[in-house]
C-alpha cells in the first residue's frame, strides 16, 4: 500500500507526494506522457534522442549533471514506447535543488548544435551496443514490425532505422519540446522523508510559472485485428535457435491484463511451471523457455520465447508451444495452481516496491494511466481471477490467426 | 506566491561525510550453539525478508570450474526426501525466490521470502544445502542449458574482453583469473559435482545474513534448524598471494563486431585498510567513477565515441585491481584508447580544480548515503566485508578520505598508480 497525496497546479502539472520516514533520501520522479509511439514514422527514435538532450543544458543551468553531482544526487532516465521517465535521488536536505534542476529544463532547454551532434553519436553507439553487437540483439527489431503493421509499436524505442536519429534537426527538437514537455503533460512524484505540504509549496514555487502547452490529444492508428498467422525466418550466427511466438493481448487498463500475466506465470514462472516441466525437463525440446507480457499501455503482446535444444526442429518446437497454450484454453486450471501464481504475483509486487524511488515511479505510472490509486488495487485485480477467466482469455487470445512467429535460427554451419 | 530565483542553486547544505555514524550501520550478530553466526539488519517496515547464505566454495576451489558452478545451480534439484518438482512447488507456491552467484572464493544464495513463511522454509533450506542428491536427469538438463548460455557469452565482445583482461592481470591459472572454458564441459562428471558439494559446502565456513523484520521467534527458528548442524569438517582455505601484473597489450578478434570492448586494467599496490587506498578511491572517481568523471566527459560527452565509460577499483581478498571499461565504435577504437591514456596522464600533470574535487566529493557522500539506505543494502556491505576479509576500517578511512583528499594527493596518487606503462590493455572486436 502506497499512501500519497495528489494536487494539481493551475498550469496542469500533477504532483504526487509519498512520505517514508525510514530514509535520509528523497526521490523526484518526472513522467512525461510521451514515448516512441508518438513519433512521426519517418523520425523514429526521436523521443529517446530527446531524453539524451534533456541533459544538455537548460536556460540557467549549463550542465544538469554537474549540479546534480554537487548535491550528491544520482539521476537517470528511460524512454519506452509509451512514456519518458526521469528520476533523481538525493539527500533530502537538497530536495529544492532537484526541483530547480527539473523545473529549469521543463521551462526552457538551451543546448548547442554540438550537443545535438554528440548525442546522435552516443545514441548510435547505444544502438550498436544493445541491438547489434550481441547475439540475438536484433530480435525485437524484427519482432515488432512482424507483430504490428499499423500501430507505432511496430518500431523499437531506439528507432526503426538509426539513420532517423542522425537526421534529427534542432527545429525538430524545439517542436517536440513545446508539444510534449509542458507541465500539463507531466506528472511529478516526490517520495521520501518529506512533509506533504512543504513539498506542495516548493513544487508550486518552482513549476507554477511554467506556461502550459497544448492538450496532448493522442490519436494513434489502431492496429487492425490480425486475421492470419504471420511468420518470418532469419538465420544468424548464434549458438542456439530461438522461436518466438507473439499473440496480441488487451491494453494495460483491461482487467484481463492481469489474467494474461497469470497465464504467463502458469506457463513459465519458476521450475514448478508447466512449460519448464513438460517442454524442458520431460521432453527436452527447449533448454530455456519463457512466457511474458510486454506491459504496454495500448494493446500489447503475450510472448513465448524458447531456446531450442540441439537437434530439435523448429516445427516440433512450435507445435509443443501451441499445445501448451491450447491446454490452458481448453482445460480449467486447478485451484492450487492458480493460487500459486497469485501468491507469486503478490510477493513480486511487494518486492518491487522496496525502495522509495520504486514507489514514486509506480504512482506516477498509474497516474498517467488515469489514477495513481490504481497502484494499490493490483493485489485485488489478481485475487479476483477465476479458473473461468483464465480459460476465457486463453481461448480468445491463443488462436493461430492472432499469432506472429519469428524463427531466429542458428546458421547451419555453426 | 514565492517566486523562484532561477539563477541561483537553492542548495541547502554542502554535503559532508563527517556526520555519518558508522556504528549505526552495524548488524546485531547472533551466534548459534554450533558457532554459526547470523548478522541481522532489522527493519520493521519491510514485508519481504532477505536471507543470504555464503559458503566458501568459489570457483578457485574446484579443479573443474564447472563443478563449482553446477553444484550451486543444482542444490535445489532434489534431496533424499523431496524431488526437484516438490521443492519448486514449495518455493513457487509461497512466492519465494532464490538468487545465486559465485565468484572466485565464495558462493552466494540470496533468498527473498515473506516473513510469514520463514519458519516452514528454514528446514527446507537446510535440506537443500545438506542433503541434495544431484539427480542425473536434472544434471543433464542443466548442462545442456549452461553450455548454450556459455557459447552465447563467448560471442560477446564484452565477455571476451573482461575475462581476458583479468586473466592477463592475474594469470589464467590464478585464483582471480579462473574462468569457465569449453573444455570444462567435455571433462565434467556428475561425480565431480557431488564431490565438490560434499567437500566445500561446509557450515564451518558458512555465514548467514538476514535483513527485514526478524523477530526473536525467527532467531529461535534459526537456532533449531541450523544450530544443530555439525561444524566439524574443515578444509584448507585459499589465501591469495599479492600479485603485480606485467604490462601487456592484446586483441581478441571477433568477426562481425561493430563495437570494440576495451578493458584497461592493473593491480593496485596498496592495502585496503590504508588511507592511501581510501584516497585512491576518490582519485578513481574523478577519473571514471561517476557521470561527471574525466573519462565520461571526454570520451562520451565531448567525442561521442561510446554510450558509457567507467573506471572501477575492485577489492578482493589480498588483491585490489583497477579496470577501465567501455564499448566503442570499431572505427574509433584507437582514438578512444589514446584518449583514455591521455586522461591517465592528465591526472598526473593537471591538478584538479577545487570545484571539480568538491563536486566529486559531494557525489561520493550522496553515493554513500544511497549505499546504506535500506537493510538489503546494509546486508550487502557487511557481506562484502566478510568475503573480502575487510571491515569497518575500510568505511572509516573512506569517509575520512572524502573529507581530506587534496588536489596534491590526487596528483601524487595518479603518479604512483596511474602510470600508462603499467596497464594491461585488452580489446575484443573486429580490428
Amino acid at each position: 500500500m502506497i499512501d500519497f497525496e495528489k494536487t494539481t497546479l493551475p498550469n496542469g502539472l500533477t504532483l504526487l507526494t509519498h512520505q517514508e520516514r525510514n530514509t535520509s533520501l528523497v526521490s523526484v520522479n518526472i513522467l512525461y506522457n510521451v514515448g516512441a509511439r508518438d513519433e512521426n514514422p519517418d523520425r523514429t527514435g526521436f523521443a529517446h534522442l530527446f531524453e539524451h538532450l534533456m541533459f544538455g543544458g537548460s536556460a540557467n543551468i549549463p550542465s544538469y549533471d554537474q549540479v546534480a553531482d554537487n548535491v550528491g544526487a544520482e539521476n537517470n532516465a528511460f524512454t519506452n514506447n509509451d512514456i519518458t521517465n526521469y528520476y533523481i535521488t538525493l539527500p533530502k536536505q537538497n530536495l529544492e535543488t532537484a526541483l530547480w534542476l527539473e523545473s529549469d529544463r521543463m521551462n526552457l532547454l538551451d543546448f548547442s548544435e554540438k550537443s545535438l551532434s554528440v548525442q546522435k553519436n552516443v545514441v548510435t553507439e547505444e544502438y550498436r551496443q544493445r541491438y547489434i553487437n550481441q547475439p540475438y540483439g536484433d530480435l525485437w527489431l524484427l519482432l515488432r514490425p512482424l507483430a504490428y503493421k499499423v500501430h507505432p509499436y511496430r518500431w523499437c524505442t531506439i528507432g526503426k532505422d538509426i539513420a532517423h536519429v542522425q537526421d534529427a534537426t534542432l527545429g525538430d527538437v524545439e517542436d517536440f519540446f513545446y508539444r510534449y514537455y509542458r507541465p500539463n503533460n507531466a506528472i511529478v512524484a516526490v517520495a521520501g522523508n518529506i512533509d506533504h505540504a512543504e513539498v506542495q509549496d516548493l513544487v508550486a514555487k518552482w513549476f507554477g510559472d511554467i506556461p502550459h502547452g497544448p492538450a496532448n490529444k493522442r490519436c494513434l492508428p489502431a492496429e487492425p485485428e490480425q486475421t492470419e498467422a504471420r511468420e518470418q525466418t532469419v538465420r544468424r550466427n548464434v549458438p542456439a535457435s530461438v522461436i518466438v511466438k507473439s499473440y496480441k493481448m488487451c491494453n494495460r487498463l483491461s482487467p484481463d491484463y492481469y489474467v494474461f500475466d497469470l497465464i504467463s506465470d502458469i506457463l513459465s514462472n519458476g521450475k514448478s511451471s508447466r512449460m519448464y516441466n513438460e517442454l524442458v525437463k520431460r521432453r527436452r525440446l527447449f533448454t530455456k523457455i519463457d512466457a511474458y507480457i510486454t506491459g504496454d499501455i495500448d494493446e500489447g503482446q503475450f510472448v513465448v520465447s524458447g531456446y531450442l535444444a540441439d537437434g530439435v526442429s523448429p516445427q516440433a518446437a512450435d507445435e509443443a508451444i501451441v499445445e501448451q497454450l491450447q491446454s490452458i484454453a481448453t482445460q480449467y486450471v486447478d485451484e492450487y495452481e492458480l493460487q500459486k501464481v497469485k501468491n507469486n504475483a503478490e510477493a513480486a509486487l511487494l518486492q518491487s516496491q522496496y525502495k522509495c524511488i520504486d514507489r514514486a515511479m509506480r504512482i506516477a505510472y498509474f497516474e498517467n494511466l488515469g489514477d495513481a490509486a490504481l497502484a494499490n488495487t493490483e493485489p485485488q485485480m489478481y485475487a479476483r481471477i477465476t479458473p473461468y477467466d483464465v480459460q476465457r482469455v486463453a481461448k480468445a487470445a491463443f488462436q493461430p490467426r492472432r499469432c506472429a512467429t519469428l524463427y531466429y535460427l542458428k546458421n547451419e554451419n555453426n | 506566491m514565492n517566486q523562484p530565483d532561477r539563477k541561483q542553486n537553492p542548495v541547502k547544505e554542502q554535503l559532508s561525510a563527517k556526520n555519518i555514524d558508522i556504528a549505526a550501520l552495524r548488524p546485531d550478530t547472533y551466534t548459534l550453539k554450533n558457532g554459526i553466526t547470523i548478522d541481522v539488519f532489522h527493519s520493521k517496515a519491510i514485508e519481504i525478508m532477505r536471507l543470504d547464505f555464503v559458503f566458501e566454495s568459489g570457483k578457485a576451489y574446484a579443479n573443474n570450474t564447472l563443478a563449482a558452478i553446477a553444484a550451486m545451480a543444482l542444490v535445489t534439484e532434489g534431496t533424499s526426501k523431496h524431488t526437484a518438482q516438490e521443492i519448486a512447488n514449495f518455493l513457487n507456491f509461497r512466492g519465494i525466490t532464490i538468487e545465486r552467484t559465485i565468484d572466485s572464493l565464495n558462493t552466494y544464495f540470496t533468498i527473498y521470502l515473506q516473513n510469514k513463511y520463514l519458519s516452514e522454509t528454514l528446514p527446507l533450506l537446510k535440506e537443500i544445502f545438506c542433503d541434495c542428491t544431484f539427480p542425473q536427469n536434472e544434471y543433464e538438463i542443466y548442462l545442456q542449458k549452461k553450455r548454450q548460455e556459455f557459447e552465447n557469452q563467448l560471442q560477446k565482445t564484452t565477455y571476451q574482453a573482461s575475462v581476458a583482461c583479468l586473466q592477463n592481470i592475474f594469470g589464467s591459472d590464478s585464483i582471480f583469473g579462473k574462468y569457465l572454458t569449453l573444455k570444462d564441459f567435455d571433462k565434467i562428471t556428475l561425480e565431480q559435482v557431488r564431490d565438490f558439494h560434499q567437500q566445500y559446502y561446509q557450515w564451518q565456513n558458512c555465514k548467514i545474513f538476514a535483513a527485514g523484520n526478524v523477530t526473536q521467534t525467527n532467531i529461535q527458528a534459526f537456532e533449531e534448524t541450523f544450530g544443530t548442524i555439525a561444524c566439524d569438517k574443515v578444509y584448507k582455505l585459499i589465501v591469495p598471494q599479492q600479485i603485480q601484473n606485467q604490462a601487456i597489450t592484446k586483441n581478441i578478434n571477433i568477426a562481425d563486431a561493430v563495437q570494440t570492448s576495451v578493458r584497461i586494467g592493473k593491480t593496485i599496490n596498496a592495502s585496503w585498510d590504508s588511507m592511501e587506498f581510501a584516497k585512491l578511491m576518490v582519485a578513481n572517481t574523478l577519473l571514471g567513477g561517476y557521470f561527471g568523471s574525466r573519462l565520461m566527459m571526454n570520451i562520451r560527452e565531448d567525442k561521442g565515441y561510446c554510450y558509457g565509460i567507467y573506471s572501477m577499483l575492485q577489492v578482493e581478498r589480498n588483491a585490489i585491481y583497477m579496470i577501465i571499461s567501455t564499448e566503442v565504435g570499431t572505427e574509433v577504437t584507437q582514438s578512444a584508447i589514446n584518449e583514455i591514456f591521455n586522461e591517465l596522464q592528465r591526472m598526473q600533470t593537471e591538478p584538479v580544480s577545487d570545484e571539480e574535487l568538491q563536486r566529486s566529493k559531494s557525489y561520493l557522500v550522496g553515493d554513500f548515503m544511497r549505499s546504506i539506505d535500506g537493510v538489503y543494502e546494509l546486508l550487502e556491505r557487511y557481506r562484502s566485508f566478510h568475503t573480502s576479509h575487510t571491515n569497518d576500517t575500510f568505511t572509516h578511512n573512506y569517509l575520512a578520505a572524502i573529507e581530506s583528499t587534496t588536489a596534491q594527493d590526487i596528483t601524487d596518487l595518479a603518479k604512483k598508480h596511474f602510470k600508462p606503462q603499467d596497464f594491461v590493455t585488452v580489446t575484443a572486436g573486429n580490428i
